[in-house]
């Protein structure tokens, strides 16, 4: 069937859009029958949308706490203004703050144990969402998400996939995926203040092995009976420094 | 209508913090898909929604009462956003000198998400999520941002056009040629031999 494209764009926004009236709609519905370009741009435009909402799943977005009224900003400096009510401000900061941490704790409760999360990640073919080309890269992804840049070593029989971003530990989890002599482990990353107590394994196969590093809290779930990739984690600072410093903070929490 | 994006107004008389606190939580995800249109990258939407609300906060007396509140919080994400851009382009002015050069598109948030609604293998589903994120990144600003606020928080186009500060025709415009411009990236990218 030939159509004018402007003609095809309008009716098929028109459509996407349900601006249609019933006869029109119904009318171009007959054509998506026999008009197999029309079809196949509605079919596109609809697996588009559908991955769009899916990745952007507003179900599951919510508001951080509110941050202190005119803290500095690289757009604006802010009238110091906002020092007079300081005391009231801090009282409704504080406030909103136990809210949210009431919050976080109710939700921890319903956290699912990290064995799930691992087994969820085999069935989907243990591939991660993110694949970083460069030490800069993995640095970043830890610094955007928790404002600690921490990067990993390499070691001996550790092949690190890339990471995923999830809400694994009840609060926004960096996951990263790795294989560890060709068997799969994930370390898991979350914002050390949101996360006051260890996630559950929920395996007995599995053990779970716990970090801090600076705002970050890394949790270790692997087959073997000692964490291969935390103790290779690191800071920029320790590199500028000349070396890994290990720390004794590294500890099985659970198994 | 996804279940998390209300969709009252928000006109309101007053605005002091607690009355912030509230319709800020009601809007968020809207906020953040503005933050995610002007900068095609999560953490830094994130961030922009922050720095823009810790702002707002300190300027509640600019909000004009029975007004939009989104619309008015929009405003300081923008100017974020222009802002953070601009040092982008400073930073890296040997191949981000366009004014949307975007950096690579972040991690989607629910990748792990196992309901394929599609019926698609996941693996599959993963490689046309990553092109539809890849396409997502070559849109201006605020097409992607129209875009986002039409499909993902199905606003309609009169709400997206106060909440960006454009006519609603505009707004339109750009759902409109953003749709046709993914489709025909995401047609190339399904083609064998075709380019993503």
């Amino acid at each position: 069937m030939n159509r004018e494209p402007t003609d095809f764009n309008e009716s098929l926004e028109a459509y996407l859009d349900q601006t249609m009236s019933a006869e029109q709609r119904a009318s171009f519905e007959r054509e998506l029958e026999i008009d197999s370009s029309l079809a196949e741009a509605v079919a596109l435009q609809e697996r588009i949308d559908g991955s769009l909402r899916q990745q952007f799943d507003v179900a599951s977005m919510t508001a951080p706490p509110l941050p202190e009224a005119g803290r500095d900003s690289s757009a604006y400096r802010p009238a110091k203004c906002w020092q007079r009510p300081v005391a009231i401000a801090a009282a409704v900061l504080l406030t909103a703050a136990g809210l949210w941490s009431a919050l976080i704790f109710v939700s921890a409760g319903d956290i699912e144990p990290l064995a799930t999360v691992y087994a969820r990640q085999i069935d989907n073919g243990f591939v991660p969402g993110w694949v970083c080309e460069n030490d800069e890269q993995f640095a970043q992804s830890f610094d955007d998400q928790f404002q600690q840049p921490l990067l990993l070593a390499a070691a001996s029989g550790v092949e690190p996939l890339g990471l995923t971003y999830n809400y694994a530990l009840g609060a926004r989890t960096v996951m990263l995926l790795a294989r560890v002599e060709g068997e799969p482990v994930i370390v898991f990353a979350g914002p050390t203040r949101l996360i006051n107590e260890p996630p559950r394994a929920g395996s007995r196969r599995l053990n779970l092995f716990e970090r801090q590093i600076g705002s970050v809290k890394l949790f270790e779930l692997t087959p073997f009976d000692e964490p291969r990739l935390l103790p290779d984690f690191y800071t920029p600072e320790d590199d500028q420094a000349g070396g890994i410093t290990i720390t004794d903070d590294l500890r099985v929490t659970s198994r | 209508m996804p279940a998390a994006v209300k969709t009252t107004s928000q006109a309101t008389d007053t605005l002091d913090r607690p009355r912030f606190a509230e319709l800020y939580a009601e809007a968020y995800p809207r906020l953040f898909l503005v933050g995610y249109g002007m900068l095609g990258d999560r953490g830094l939407a994130e961030d922009a929604v922050q720095d823009a609300v810790a702002l707002a906060l300190g300027k509640l007396e600019t909000f004009t009462p029975g007004t939009y509140f989104t619309a008015w919080l929009s405003q300081f994400i923008r100017h974020v956003a222009l802002n953070q851009r601009r040092r982008r382009r400073r930073r890296f002015t040997l191949s981000f000198d366009h004014e949307d050069a975007v950096p690579p598109p972040s991690p989607p948030m629910n990748q792990t998400a196992s309901i394929n609604a599609t019926g698609l293998l996941e693996e599959d589903r993963g490689h046309f999520d990553d092109h539809v994120l890849a396409a997502l990144s070559t849109l201006k600003p605020t097409a992607r941002a129209c875009l986002l606020l039409r499909t993902v928080a199905e606003m309609d186009y009169a709400e997206i056009g106060k909440t960006l500060d454009l006519p609603q025709g505009t707004a339109m415009s750009h759902v409109h040629r953003a749709r046709r411009k993914l489709r025909k990236q995401l047609s190339l990218a399904s083609t064998p031999g075709g380019q993503r």
